[in-house]
């Protein structure tokens, strides 16, 4: 659930609500300035900016689940958390911004241990080196070219840094590439859109060999007004390490009676690193709807 | 310590670029409707940006990050409003970073504010009704009486944000009503003849065009704005089109057609397929040419029904 509201007229603020039957909790929770040239200062919970798929809200992820390697190098939470972050428009001819945010840093990847990353040793111990004054800072640089009338290619750099549980530095580093298309004439009823992210993460300090990377390309094809169709292959280990190599590959199609509700039917087949496991099968079906004002779009 | 202080001041001075870099007022609108009028009025003294191209859905435009960066540099923004950008425009404004153009800003300019609106629709406004505006019909432009409205309140607007330039503002903005009060005569006229023809459109886009010139709308395409026909709504369509001999539809150019033409050859009807705003098909690179363009396919059509 989200809600957004001006408070006055310097800020913005911003809440969404996760939970299950059991329990509800902020996923977000901060303030936007509005009235600063140049530069967006926020503060409060917020996703922090790695790549593209860790800023998506649940209810826009393009598949069903989060990419694997997210899941597996960020946490099946993705990098959220408290902090505060300033967002910068660099006066250049094309769309160019610069983040910076520093965090309370109460990350899976810092603590050292992933319930979903499948690489990594079951029941290995994580001590907890890490102090209060440890932060987790965060890099981030985004642009974008238009092409064409109908086409955009963007391009961004991400870093994330800061001392994890085992009292060395973990360091992640990832890179995006996305290629939009929609003709002017008929945006309403085609578009095309195809996503590479790749991350790599080290933990320095761990007792056995925590460098991990991993990526997925996706495209997604809207056919109708109301129809799209999408696929996504990721892997999780490139380059192989030790652990070995997990892939698993999605497919997707989403019925989209309006801009306010969308069915969506996910099937995925994920091959483990180790081969003794069997191949997993799973499926999906998944209601979205949105309520109350118009929403407005991000790109 | 003396370095850090340079590079202070260098981002202050940075920060502060924006306000004086040009002494030419940057006006970015969304539609080129507005464009055009804003272009007429500022002559040589204005740089006019657009965000949407003529031939575009203006409902429906993606928040290009390259939009921001136009709207970093504004001065004046100018939109439609009544909820016609409210999918994307404040996206862009919030990304835009620019202060001079936010809500309740003098460089924030809402065109529809000097017109009063149509449609406003009675009852509730839920969104089992489609994607409906709650404060009426956007598509006010398609009026050329709303047009000198727009227009005079766009120049009062600009020589508010450039007194330098008032006068020349207002001259033109004076000039360009002239024009169209001629050009309001001759559509008038050619039109007269036609009025109370019943028509339906795919969308309500040209309903104020209906109404200046007394053309009597019994339908839509869309059953709900937003949503596409049902075929159960489509039969009932073409029952009543027959029933009341509708001969013209009035089909936006940046729809599908498809189902147009169906319902057209089903029920005897020609299919105009029209462009909504300036730049949206060949010769229609003024206002005044694209409500020719409106008046001259209308007649044509009309004409052709009659015989």
């Amino acid at each position: 659930m989200r809600a957004s509201a001006i408070v006055d007229p310097f800020i913005r603020a911003d809440v969404s609500l996760t939970g299950n039957s059991e329990s509800v909790g902020f996923e977000e929770a901060y303030i936007t300035t509005l009235d600063l040239p140049r530069v967006t200062l926020r503060a409060g919970r917020m996703r922090a900016a790695v790549g593209r798929h860790n800023l998506l809200h649940t209810h826009a992820f393009p598949f069903i689940t989060a990419p694997l390697p997210w899941r597996a190098l960020m946490g099946p939470e993705g990098l959220t958390d408290t902090g505060v972050s300033a967002e910068v428009l660099l006066p250049m001819p094309f769309f160019t911004e610069v983040t910076g945010q520093v965090f309370q840093g109460d990350w899976a990847p810092l603590e050292g241990s992933i319930p979903d990353d499948p690489l990594t040793p079951v029941n290995e111990a994580v001590p907890d080196k890490r102090r209060d004054r440890d932060l987790g800072y965060v890099g981030h640089v985004k642009t974008l070219v238009d092409m064409s009338a109908a086409t955009t290619v963007e391009v961004g750099g991400s870093y994330v840094g800061g001392r994890n549980g085992f009292g060395g530095l973990t360091t992640l580093v990832a890179g995006d590439l996305t290629l939009k298309w929609r003709p002017l004439s008929a945006e309403r009823y085609t578009g095309f859109d195809w996503t590479t992210e790749y991350a790599w993460v080290n933990h320095e300090g761990a007792p056995s060999d925590r460098k991990r990377g991993g990526g997925y390309t996706g495209v997604r094809y809207q056919f109708g007004q109301q129809w799209w169709v999408q696929a996504r292959g990721a892997v999780l280990g490139l380059p192989e390490s030790d652990s070995g190599r997990t892939v698993r590959g999605e497919a997707l199609g989403a019925f989209v009676p309006s801009e306010f509700s969308a069915f969506r039917l996910q099937y995925a087949l994920e091959k483990p690193a180790n081969s003794s496991q069997k191949p997993i099968h799973e499926v999906f079906l998944q209601a979205i709807f949105s309520v109350g004002p118009h929403p407005a779009h991000a790109y | 310590m003396k370095r850090l202080c340079i590079a202070l001041l260098a981002c202050v001075a940075w920060l502060l670029a924006p306000s004086l870099a040009s002494a030419e007022l940057r006006v970015v609108t969304t539609t080129t409707d507005l464009g055009y009028f804003a272009r007429t009025i500022g002559g040589d003294k204005v740089h006019v940006d657009t965000i949407c191209q003529g031939s575009q859905d203006p409902h429906f435009v993606q928040a290009r990050p390259s939009y921001m960066v136009t709207l970093s540099r504004a001065d004046l923004l100018v939109f439609i409003g009544l909820e016609l950008e409210v999918g994307w425009l404040p996206s862009l404004i919030q990304g835009a970073r620019n202060p001079a153009i936010n809500p309740g800003k003098p460089g924030y300019f809402e065109a529809s504010s000097a017109i009063s609106a149509i449609d406003i629709p009675k009852g509730g406004t839920d969104r089992s009704r489609g994607d409906i505006h709650p404060f009426g019909n956007p598509h006010f432009w398609l009026d050329p009486i709303n047009a000198k409205l727009a227009a005079h309140a766009i120049a009062d607007r600009m020589a508010s944000l450039d007194p330098a330039n008032a006068k020349l503002f207002h001259k033109n903005q004076q000039d360009f009503e002239a024009r169209l009060d001629r050009k309001l005569k001759e559509w008038t006229d050619r039109m007269a003849p036609f009025r109370n023809t019943k028509i339906v459109s795919y969308h309500a886009t040209f309903n104020y065009f209906h109404h200046r010139f007394g053309l009597d709308s019994i339908g839509y395409l869309e059953d709900r704005p937003g949503i596409p026909p049902s075929p159960a709504h489509l039969v009932d369509l073409i029952r009543q089109m027959k029933e009341k001999n509708v001969r013209v539809i009035f089909h936006e150019s940046f729809y599908d057609h498809a189902t147009s033409d169906m319902v057209g050859s089903r029920a005897g009807a020609k299919v105009l397929i029209l462009p909504t705003s300036v730049g949206g098909a060949n010769g229609t690179d003024t206002y005044e040419k694209l409500i020719d363009s409106l008046v001259n396919q209308f007649i044509a059509a009309a004409k052709q029904a009659k015989k």
